[in-house]
């Protein structure tokens, strides 16, 4: 009984969800695409805090919706039909909030109840991982009983945006020694990189912060060591879970706007979805796309997530996910022909935000190759 | 951007085409003039690209963001002013002398740094293509000195080559298709010349043409049977240009909807009467698909070498990114396809000399012509008088026709859809491959990988969709066998 009510729960979060994407982020998303504005995305994020969307992975003790990371990831893909930039906002939040799950109760209700509050502006989380392959850019020594850091972070999304960052800082030359803590924004010595001038996800901005002898009080430290590599796995699991539901979110609009054309448009004596190299690469898309749903899927049911929220296949999901999704995108593009290039179909602006996809928490081939290495 | 330490590339020494195909020595030692001249092709087109085209092109592409109207003309003039934009037209009547060889290496140097810009300084080609076609002395002398003129005013003379329709894409590029169209456009017989109207879409130049080359029906029961070719003077009445698109990529280059309204055409621009104007279609393509295989590749090494460059000066840890087996496999891999293509590209293009329209300026009285009449002659408006008279316009299109038969055409689009296949998803491979070695920082504009990669997509699309181009494959190898 308890599961199918939570199933109903979910279903109507999800209806409410697609139905605020329709009515509010698709009339604009083409022009936000153009030219970025981020008082548009703020005015979205303000309008998703009137159905709880922004606190959906929250705990209900912490009047949060209290959802799964899988039913998060459903979310994220829904919401990735109409503007995959939009969803990775969330994706980076969530992300943030998930990973707070794994800190002391205290910790989570000093940073849970501020993203829950009605009654103030909008609060985004963000998080920081170290770089896949050199962790070098940032430094960090302890001085008294504080952190002070020092360099530059890897790169992350929702820089301009964020009131706030989970930071996991690693040492390169000894791994266990990780620490989590919470920036606010305000902190003295932080700064903001010049945003990357990607091709795509253009409703998010990605950059670097820049640390200027930062100085981390303990009450700032949410984790160290063991538990910090803890939410570390636990985080970096559900971000890439979260990025391949994006990219298989965005792939599905693809595939559908490709067939919705490929019934109407005649070329060489008839509709063109009777044509069977059409049929071919429609196939194909359908393949791929449900392929990347069960993989993205199976991040959050693996036994491993089940068990420490975390699975050393997510880079790998990542992978095969954007991958998929991007010759989803190019193969709808295709389908369409020239109208497929033109920035008013929305067709070539889902094969720009997958392409950032795929690079995002690092490029595809590399986190083939760590897995390995890392495991064997 | 782009780093020069590293020569490879755009950033080679050249002349380097016998150094990349080696198959090219044996021609260099039986016909010495024919490789220098490519060579010579080759080193002018990549300084160019290097000095002149690759300081300005992300500033361009950003500028057409804004507004895809906007054109730079700066460096169109530049590429005007060395002569560019009518290579192909023989030295001695203004141009460069440029064959089909040479005019590969021009297209793949430029290309290698921006496809658009490319297209906007060699689309002019399309304009004297056309005229070849039919090869009536009197239009191709009159065509070659207006460009030429036009280039000594460093005055812009821009041709657009109007296929595509809003109901027909592929359509209009193969017989069978055609023969079940649903035409956007429509042409009528009036006294005088013919009525025109309808519309065209996504026409590269469309917007900046001073003439366009239409194919378009006479009667739309019976596209392919009354389909005829036509030159429009864009200042002609009811002639409008209406949406310049917004595309992913290749924003310097200008794509228009174009619109006649009740256009009339004098007798003599109909270049094809109703039922030719898909063999004149055909030809075009028959050179044209190659050439947008040689673009192709020539963005890839674009792409390969900004990933080189990148790759290279990228600190990680204690060595460079390229140090990576990883990105070393990736580079070689990609290395192997781009040499493969280039070797069929440029042995398409020695066929397009050997047998081809080119074989014209070959010809014993083209080249007794060029040889002992003096340039002022061969620019003279008497020349054109003489060359419009029947005797000579007949005696041209019969040469012509001779010499480059409906097989031989055919035979090249088959050539050429491979070709441009091959070139136009290598484009895309590599342009896609190449965004892994540089990573979420490297696909940022500055570096320029980005515009690579938006820039690819659309060479699978146009001059016939890479399925169009099988289809043609198929029918052309293996339908006459069964």
């Amino acid at each position: 009984m308890p599961e199918k009510n939570t199933h109903n729960v979910i279903s109507d979060i999800i209806s409410e969800c697609r139905k605020f994407a329709g009515n509010e982020i698709r009339k604009n998303v083409l022009n936000n695409d153009l030219s970025p504005d981020n008082d548009w995305v703020r005015m979205i994020w303000d309008k998703s805090r009137q159905m709880d969307l922004p606190s959906l992975p929250i705990p209900d003790t912490f009047l949060g919706g209290g959802c799964t990371a899988l039913e998060c990831a459903v979310v994220l893909k829904m919401l990735a039909t109409e503007c995959a930039g939009i969803a990775s906002i969330y994706a980076h939040h969530f992300t943030a909030c998930i990973s707070l799950l794994q800190a002391p109760v205290e910790q989570q209700a000093l940073l849970f109840n501020k993203i829950c509050e009605k009654d103030t502006r909008f609060k985004i989380a963000s998080v920081i991982f170290p770089p896949e392959n050199d962790n070098t850019g940032l430094h960090w020594i302890e001085q008294s009983n504080n952190l002070i850091i020092n360099g530059n972070s890897h790169i992350t999304g929702n820089l301009s945006l964020s009131d706030g960052f989970i930071l996991f800082l690693t040492k390169s030359d000894n791994p266990e020694d990780t620490v989590c803590v919470w920036i606010d924004r305000s902190i003295k010595g932080l700064d903001t990189d010049a945003p990357l001038q990607l091709p795509g996800l253009k409703a998010n901005t990605f950059g670097k912060l820049k640390f200027n002898n930062v100085e981390i009080r303990p009450d700032q430290v949410l984790a160290r060591k063991q538990m910090a590599k803890k939410m570390f796995h636990a985080a970096q699991s559900v971000f890439y879970g979260f990025i391949g539901a994006i990219a298989v979110g965005t792939a599905h609009q693809a595939f559908q706007k490709a067939v919705k054309y490929a019934k109407s448009r005649y070329q060489f004596g008839k509709n063109i979805i009777y044509h069977q190299e059409i049929q071919r690469m429609l196939g194909n898309m359908q393949i791929k796309l449900n392929a990347g749903t069960a993989v993205y899927q199976q991040i959050f049911e693996d036994k491993k997530w089940k068990l420490s929220f975390t699975t050393p296949d997510a880079p790998l999901a990542k992978a095969f996910c954007t991958d998929a999704a991007l010759e989803i995108a190019m193969d709808a593009i295709q389908i369409h022909g020239g109208y497929g290039y033109m920035h008013e179909y929305g067709i070539e602006k889902m094969m720009r935000d997958i392409k950032v996809l795929q690079l995002i928490g690092g490029s595809n081939p590399y986190l083939k190759i760590k897995h390995i290495a890392d495991r064997f | 951007m782009h780093s020069s330490e590293i020569k490879f590339g755009l950033f080679a020494d050249t002349p380097d085409l016998v150094k990349s195909m080696p198959s090219l020595g044996k021609l260099k030692k039986s016909c010495p003039s024919y490789i220098k001249n490519a060579e010579d092709a080759q080193k002018t087109a990549r300084l160019f690209a290097r000095n002149e085209m690759l300081p300005r092109i992300l500033e361009i592409d950003e500028k057409c963001s804004k507004d895809p109207r906007y054109f730079d003309w700066d460096l169109w003039k530049k590429a005007n002013n060395m002569k560019l934009n009518i290579s192909p037209i023989p030295k001695k009547m203004g141009g460069l002398g440029w064959n089909a060889l040479a005019n590969a290496a021009l297209v793949e140097e430029l290309a290698s740094v921006c496809l658009a810009s490319a297209s906007n300084i060699t689309f002019n080609t399309f304009g004297l293509l056309g005229a070849m076609v039919e090869c009536r002395t009197g239009i191709v002398v009159k065509i070659i000195q207006d460009m030429v003129d036009a280039q000594k005013k460093q005055k812009p003379l821009f041709w657009s080559w109007a296929i595509t329709e809003p109901s027909a894409g592929t359509d209009m590029e193969d017989g069978r298709a055609m023969a079940t169209m649903r035409p956007s456009t429509h042409v009528e017989k009036v006294p005088g010349g013919f009525r025109i109207n309808g519309t065209k879409c996504f026409i590269t130049n469309g917007s900046l043409a001073h003439y366009v080359i239409a194919n378009i029906a006479f009667d739309p029961s019976a596209p392919k049977e009354s389909m005829a070719t036509f030159l429009i003077p864009t200042d002609t009445k009811g002639f409008s240009v209406g949406t310049v698109e917004r595309k992913c990529g290749q924003k310097a280059s200008q794509t228009a909807e174009i619109v006649f309204n009740d256009v009339i055409v004098a007798e003599e621009n109909m270049w094809e009467p109703p039922g030719r104007g898909l063999r004149h279609t055909r030809e075009i393509l028959s050179i044209t698909r190659g050439f947008i295989g040689v673009a192709g590749m020539g963005l890839a090494r674009g792409a390969l070498q900004s990933a080189i460059a990148y790759a290279g000066q990228k600190k990680i840890k204690n060595h460079r990114l390229i140090d990576e087996e990883w990105v070393q496999f990736i580079i070689a891999d990609l290395l192997k396809d781009i040499m493969t293509v280039k070797n069929a590209c440029y042995n398409f293009a020695i066929a397009l000399d050997t047998y081809h329209v080119w074989r014209m300026f070959e010809a014993l009285p083209v080249k007794i012509s060029l040889k002992v009449l003096p340039q002022g002659l061969l620019l003279s408006p008497s020349l054109r008088a003489l060359a419009q008279t029947k005797i000579l316009s007949n005696a041209g299109a019969y040469y012509k026709n001779k010499l480059v038969s409906d097989k031989t055409v055919e035979d090249f689009v088959m050539h050429g859809s491979a070709i441009k296949v091959a070139g136009t998803d290598l484009a895309v491979k590599v342009a896609n491959r190449v965004t892994d070695i540089v990573g979420l920082e490297g696909l940022s504009r500055p570096f320029g990988i980005e515009k690579y990669f938006r820039d690819a997509k659309i060479t699978q699309i146009y001059e016939g969709t890479n399925q169009a181009n099988r289809i043609d494959l198929f029918e052309h190898e293996i339908s006459p066998l069964l």
